[in-house]
């Protein structure tokens, strides 16, 4: 896991100096060691990444976290299944490493519960919210916001939930983020998975019993996968749940880094 | 004891009485007097408002007079003849016929002029110059003018041959002061001409313009207008009203909000101009009107001494990102969060209006060595508190009934709780539920509530663990 100051060379001499990869087979000691090489069989070192707080994930994804910049799309069908405690700790450490970039939430579908987001570490002065209607000028205007927030390069990160996006806007969204190296994350229902998109990462979120099943539908630099990952039953600092006790008891052992991978 | 004015200033050598407090006290000052003998009391104000381009002190005489301070903008002007010639240029531009007349105090060049007479820029010499002039350019009133003149006094040279007292006595402290005053005797304590900073202006046009191109023209001209105005009062706004004229019906008013308040044409013509992307007129556009909202001073910004530390920078790219998404959204759709000390969920929560404050103050400050925030402004609130009961991260605007367990939320399991919430009663908002966190179809983890208030114990959904 490496984090977001460690440069992309740093990090491929890094990964060269491992001893195996998960597949078992042994790694070329030294490869070409230039940033714009990147060797088929290696997770792409030209992510500047922001880790996830997830070990699973993090080992599954390029750079070890999610993209500092570019555009993810995360595909849900419901709320409720970790959607956003998938987000938390990024969104976290993104204020305590001294970033002055703001959060923004274009149209979230809910109301983001202020408690809870200072529970889970987030400062409350960086969010930013800004109220979406459901109609279809609604939707541009969403894209639109999303798309000012992004250009605007002083965001650390831009929440955004569309209903539906076209493969233009789609794409703009992409060249902002890139632009003003703003990480985006945009929410939508999963059958935009047949859509095309351009995104960096692509995922798709379903529950199954107490995990959350990532599905990494598209990758960029690295493998399209499943990952399985154990979220909401645990705060910022391990704060634990009500004093009742939860049926199955498994509040204590509920951290994100106890998962197990099923690639 | 009655003393003549003379004996009392014997030696026109020694220099004036200093007063205090006052910009044309300065040991050399020269006033230039401008004795307009036809002009409204508009161009006479507009033309103040050019006046303050020489000098700040430019003090209005009226009705058809106005006299600046210009000893203190020589240098810069290079000698009083080049300001005499700009004057002259001005009125000339302005076809108004006016004479100019320069003296060391503000009352004697006021007079001179008004008598169409030479610059006096010697002390000395001021009071044989002002002795002749006849009574009426004092502008004392009628009946004091008269009653002099029946005593036999017509000229100003006159009065100051009588004795003090008795001129007081006569026709009253005032026109001493006057005398005193237009002598240098006397401090003459002015306040400067301060124009109303208030901004409108209108373009119209030839025709019904319909094309948004000659509209954003016309709406950049009159911005670099108000930014030239702006910059003269060195001020800044914080809004701007357009009024797009139509024929025949009411003009359609749009007003744009800068949060960040800004003199730069830039940022008002890059907000105008996304805002009239999206704006639909009913009508063609006979004019263009512009007026400001609130003008305050400018502020100034200022540059750190190390380049690393965070500057203003971030707080003014929020401002404007702010002012951009208002062209589209309404200002309470973009709103910050903050924490309510209150046990009921709904109001744990609040909307900040103005998120950008709370954000510049992060910004501003200063890091430890770490790169992070002060942990002095994190607040620290119960609900990071160990063993505080968990919170999700989405609230409904309002509780939904889930009684019927076929709903949408599907049959709900419920995995911990109750956690009783009983608070409000004193805000008549009584309030005694007990929350649970429920396992709904699909996996979905919910907030749910039994409210013991009602009778019936109805089961509520309140919250979404996203």
């Amino acid at each position: 896991m490496t984090g977001p100051g460690v440069s992309p060379r740093f990090v491929a001499a890094a990964r060269a100096e491992s001893t195996a990869d998960p597949g078992g087979r042994k790694r070329v000691q030294r490869p070409i060691d230039h940033p714009l090489v990147w060797r088929a069989g290696e997770r792409c070192a030209s992510w500047r990444a922001r880790p996830t707080g997830f070990e699973a994930l993090d080992r599954h994804l390029p750079g070890g976290g999610w993209p500092a910049t570019g555009l993810t799309e995360i595909l849900t069908e419901h709320y409720g299944i970790g959607e956003l405690s998938l987000l938390m700790p990024a969104l976290a450490r993104l204020g305590r490493d001294g970033g002055t970039g703001c959060i923004v939430w274009v149209a979230p579908p809910f109301i983001p519960h202020a408690p809870a987001l200072h529970g889970h570490g987030i400062g409350l002065d960086r969010v930013l919210i800004v109220r979406g209607r459901a109609d279809a000028r609604g939707n541009r205007d969403i894209l639109w916001a999303t798309e000012q927030a992004l250009r605007f390069g002083s965001c650390g990160v831009v929440l955004a939930w569309a209903r539906s996006v076209g493969q233009v806007p789609l794409r703009r969204l992409q060249l902002a983020a890139e632009a003003g190296r703003c990480w985006t994350v945009l929410f939508r229902p999963p059958d935009a998975s047949r859509q095309r998109s351009p995104a960096v990462l692509r995922m798709r979120l379903t529950a199954i019993g107490e995990q959350t099943r990532i599905e990494i539908l598209k990758c960029r630099g690295g493998r399209s996968g499943v990952v399985s990952v154990r979220l909401g039953n645990r705060c910022q600092g391990d704060a634990g749940r009500g004093r009742e006790g939860s049926p199955h008891g498994d509040d204590g052992r509920a951290g994100p880094h106890r998962d197990d991978r099923e690639d | 004891m009655a003393q003549p004015l003379r004996a009392l200033y014997p030696g026109e050598t020694s220099p004036p009485p200093r007063p205090s407090l006052s910009p044309g006290s300065r040991p050399n000052r020269l006033w230039i007097a401008v004795h307009l003998p036809e002009v409204e009391d508009r161009e006479l104000v507009s033309l103040a408002c050019w006046m303050r381009r020489i000098t700040p002190l430019v003090s209005l005489e009226p009705p058809q007079a106005l006299v600046l301070e210009v000893g203190g903008s020589l240098r810069l002007w290079g000698g009083l003849d080049s300001i005499e010639e700009a004057l002259d240029r001005e009125l000339g531009r302005r076809r108004l016929s006016a004479h100019l007349c320069a003296a060391p105090t503000a009352l004697a060049a006021l007079w001179l002029a008004r008598d169409g007479r030479k610059d006096v820029l010697s002390t000395k010499r001021l009071a044989g110059f002002l002795g002749a002039l006849p009574l009426h350019v004092t502008g004392w009133p009628q009946a004091t003018r008269r009653l002099l003149k029946k005593m036999g006094l017509g000229t100003v040279g006159d009065c100051l041959r009588l004795s003090r007292d008795g001129l007081v006595r006569r026709v009253g402290q005032r026109c001493l002061d006057d005398l005193d005053r237009s002598l240098g005797r006397q401090p003459d304590l002015r306040t400067a001409f301060r124009p109303d900073r208030r901004f409108s202006s209108v373009v119209e046009f030839q025709e019904e313009v319909t094309s948004p191109q000659v509209i954003a023209e016309a709406g950049k001209r009159l911005i670099l207008r108000l930014a030239e105005a702006l910059h003269g009062h060195q001020a800044q706004i914080a809004s701007c009203r357009y009024g797009f004229r139509h024929l025949r019906r009411p003009a359609t008013m749009v007003r744009i909000s800068q949060v960040v308040p800004t003199h730069e044409s830039r940022k008002i013509i890059d907000l105008f101009l996304t805002r009239l992307e999206t704006l639909s007129l009913p009508a063609p556009v006979t004019a263009l009107s512009l007026t400001t909202g609130k003008i305050t001073p400018m502020a100034g910004l200022n540059a750190g001494l190390f380049p690393a530390c965070p500057d203003r920078a971030s707080e003014t790219t929020l401002g404007e990102l702010i002012a951009r998404l208002q062209t589209r959204f309404s200002a309470e759709d973009i709103h910050g969060l903050g924490l309510a000390e209150n046990h009921r969920p709904e109001a744990a929560w609040s909307e900040v209006r103005d998120p950008w404050a709370g954000f510049a103050a992060v910004g501003r400050g200063i890091p430890d060595h770490r790169g992070g925030i002060p942990a002095g402004r994190r607040p620290a609130r119960q609900a990071t508190a160990p063993g505080y009961p968990q919170r999700p991260l989405w609230l409904l605007p309002m509780p939904v009934s889930v009684t019927a367990a076929d709903g949408e939320w599907g049959h709900l399991r419920l995995e911990s709780g109750p956690e009783r919430i009983e608070a409000g009663w004193w805000e008549g908002l009584d309030t005694s539920r007990d929350y649970y966190v429920a396992r709904g179809s699909r996996g979905r983890r919910l907030w749910v509530f039994r409210d013991r208030r009602s009778g019936r114990g109805d089961w509520y959904l309140h919250g979404i663990f996203g």
